[in-house]
């Protein structure tokens, strides 16, 4: 069990601030905030209001100038875009906004349309495209009716299909499941899924809605203007299972595994590389993910292997809780995958949680160093 | 392509409020009528003060170098004629004499100002077709010809009618058509003889001077050659120029000429902030969605276009409702005033150009508040 191998950076947002007002009445709203998303992923922004998460929207979506810091969308800089590469840079983005502001004058279609005209499709395609979005959003019957003819879920399902029907690389949505019944909402979710599977589209969603989190693949969670949190949902659920066989962490909470698998970093190794040698400064702690190692110790000119170590076993850490260089090396006998923890997080989670360091004194003592 | 997208999005736009396109139409067609009206003032004075120098038939036209317009009557000296007489290229120099006094309505007796046109009738040099038809008629004493087209105030004139013109009697014995003006009432005719025989006119003032060119000749040089021989004593004009004294004179220093021009500044400065009013409504209502279609990548153009086509069709319905509007005031104004007041196809058209000026202006006016929109301000 692992992660697929990850894809390019869609966003990448670095040492972001900003501020409102001026002068006396300048107040910063976000607080060096960095944050990388990958093609493909569906991120979703919580936290209470007012705490910059629509802010950040903004500022990804090149609706706002950024001021300090720096955003790259698909490899692009935004900081310092002129105005008319800015609008150009929008096109690439699907904005599903709170209000689904739709002009009143125009029909379903023509509104989806006005979307569809930004592109290259030749002008006799533009009703057809169109109508093919409003069939993917459940509105194929509804396309020549005009907004106030529609229920406020048709309406924000119509908008929906404006913001995707060009297939934008980056879809920024604010609340788009709120005027939605289960059903629709569950249509919308399951269409930004696909078109994040199939087409690579990068999601951010800004949402109270319990409901869509089970699509995302990260949680960001913002307070005062700054990413508290950023949980990789489905690495952390693969690192957790892997976590909950080891020994140690079996008597943890779930919230508890999770604090430390947020913590971990995946590590690819070929055959035969040592992942550890001995003698070495000591400062991480490594679970296995896949594949199998042996631990290796040299005494008096010869080397032996003394234990096989698998899947969900783990290592290193004795030299991080003496201080002592390793005492032996870990060498892999085939492909590993481990998940590492640093030496701060590790000695961090051995202090907060008293289980883990019962179980830890115990383990050493009966491993003997 | 673009453009017809444009024009197409922006009269849905509107369109989808038909209640209030028509009284945005209506409010635009009120500063249309306004334009209309002050415009056919502005021309009916004029049009109205030159119709008497229209109809002077003379190469040249000699006047008092002091004389402002042709009814300030400042005269000069018969003699004078005489003397351009004797100048190379000239074939003829006649005097015409114009007298402002009172008619006395025949039906109620009521007075009213009229101007008195007094000319030789073999040769008036005047472009009244009708001198030649009563010419004998006129050879009478005391007969005149009366202006058809005067103002109702003068009475129920026909040939045959008597009454008092300077309190001196008077026999009307054909009509003629010239119209009144902001100067007079209308105006008559008569013989030399018969203009000399009312009360205070003396044959050596006159006040116009007719000159004919010989054939040939050219007028510029028999102009100078005229002006030469009496440098400070007369004002040397062509027809045209005098047409144009005339016009000058109503609308730039005639208190009327300016009220009207001005009134039709201010019909379009109405026109502009009701139609501001018009489009900044407009815009306000849409302003979330004009900030979403830049939040998904429409250049700032599209919102310039759709904004500037709205103010278009504004004004062209505005400008097709006025135009009806304002033919019908016309006919009424001319009915009622008996000034002439002609919706010529250029006026219609200057109308349309401000029109169309007033609404383009608003609309640029309401972009500012377009390129307010912040589609920051959506989420």
């Amino acid at each position: 069990m692992s992660l697929p191998p990850p894809r390019e950076v869609a966003i990448q947002v670095s040492g972001l601030n900003h501020h409102f007002g001026k002068g006396e009445a300048r107040k910063q709203v976000l607080f060096d905030n960095n944050l990388v998303v990958r093609r493909g992923e569906i991120v979703i922004m919580t936290g209470p209001s007012g705490s910059g998460k629509t802010t950040l929207l903004t500022l990804i979506g090149t609706l706002r100038a950024i001021q300090e810091g720096s955003i790259r969308i698909n490899g692009q800089e935004l900081a310092g875009l002129p105005p008319p590469a800015q609008v150009l840079m929008r096109r690439d983005i699907g904005f599903i906004f709170q209000a689904h502001n739709l002009l009143n004058a125009l029909s379903a279609r023509q509104n989806v349309r006005m979307a569809v005209e930004l592109t290259a499709t030749p002008r006799g395609d533009y009703d057809r495209v169109a109508d093919a979005m409003l069939d993917a959003v459940g509105l194929s019957d509804r396309a020549a009716y005009k907004p106030r003819n529609l229920s406020g879920g048709q309406r924000q399902r119509v908008a929906i299909a404006r913001a995707l029907v060009n297939r934008p690389r980056l879809v920024l949505a604010d609340e788009p499941t709120a005027a939605l019944d289960k059903d629709s909402g569950a249509n919308v979710v399951h269409l930004l899924r696909e078109l994040a599977n199939n087409h690579g589209t990068t999601v951010m969603i800004v949402t109270h809605d319990s409901r869509i989190i089970s699509v995302a693949d990260r949680i960001v969670n913002m307070v005062d203007g700054q990413i508290v949190s950023d949980v990789r949902i489905k690495e952390t659920m693969v690192i957790c299972a892997i976590l909950r066989k080891c020994s140690v962490f079996k008597e943890m909470s779930p919230s508890d595994l999770t604090d430390i698998a947020q913590k971990m970093t995946e590590e690819h190794f070929a055959e035969n590389e040592d992942i550890v040698r001995a003698g070495d400064t000591g400062d991480k702690f490594y679970v296995i993910a896949r594949g199998t190692t042996n631990i290796i110790i040299e005494s008096a000119g010869t080397t032996r292997a003394v234990a096989k170590l698998g899947e969900g076993d783990f290592f290193g850490e004795v030299a991080l809780l003496r201080d002592q260089p390793r005492n032996a090396t870990v060498t892999c006998r085939e492909p590993v995958v481990v998940y590492s923890l640093s030496k701060e997080n590790f000695l961090a989670a051995m202090k907060s949680h008293k289980t883990f360091d019962d179980q830890m004194s115990n383990m050493l003592f009966t491993r003997g160093g | 392509m673009w453009f017809c997208r444009q024009f197409l999005l922006a009269w849905r736009l509107l369109a989808d409020r038909p209640g209030r396109f028509v009284l945005s139409m209506t409010g635009v067609a009120f500063a249309v009528v306004i334009m209309f009206t002050e415009l056919g003032f502005l021309n009916g004075v004029t049009d109205s003060s030159i119709n008497f120098a229209l109809r002077l038939d003379g190469d040249l036209v000699i006047v008092h170098p002091q004389q402002e317009h042709l009814k300030s009557g400042v005269e000069f000296p018969l003699f004078y004629l005489q003397q351009i007489r004797d100048v190379p290229g000239v074939a003829l120099a006649l005097p015409v004499y114009t007298s402002a006094n009172y008619w006395a309505n025949p039906q109620d007796g009521s007075r009213n100002r009229v101007l008195i046109i007094g000319a030789d009738l073999d040769q008036p040099m005047l472009r009244f077709p009708e001198i030649a038809a009563y010419r004998e008629e006129l050879r009478g004493t005391d007969t005149m010809l009366f202006d058809r087209r005067a103002r109702a105030e003068l009475g129920q004139v026909a040939p045959g009618v008597r009454s008092r013109l300077a309190g001196h009697p008077e026999r009307v014995v054909g009509l003629f058509a010239l119209g009144p003006n902001f100067a007079y009432e209308g105006h008559v005719f008569m013989s030399t003889r018969n203009f000399l025989r009312l009360p205070d006119q003396r044959p050596e003032d006159v006040d116009i001077g007719l000159v004919r060119v010989a054939p040939g000749e050219n007028i510029e040089a028999v102009r100078q050659r005229i002006q030469a021989r009496l440098p400070t004593q007369v004002t040397v004009l062509t027809a045209r120029e005098i047409a144009q004294r005339e016009r000058d004179v109503t609308t730039r220093k005639a208190p009327v000429g300016i009220v009207f021009g001005l009134g039709l500044i201010v019909g379009f400065a109405i026109g502009t902030v009701v139609c501001y009013q018009i489009l900044f409504n407009e815009v306000s209502d849409h302003l979330p969605q004009f900030a979403m279609l830049k939040a998904i990548g429409h250049p700032p153009r599209t919102l310039t276009a759709l904004v500037l086509h709205e103010a278009l069709i504004l004004s062209l319905g505005g400008f097709a409702v006025g135009l009806a509007a304002g033919a019908l005031l016309y006919a009424l104004l001319e009915h009622q005033t008996a000034l002439q007041m002609d919706l010529t196809p250029p006026r219609a058209l200057l109308v349309l150009v401000l029109t169309s000026g007033m609404c383009l202006l608003a609309g640029r006016f309401a972009l500012k508040k377009v390129q307010a929109a912040d589609p920051a301000d959506l989420f």
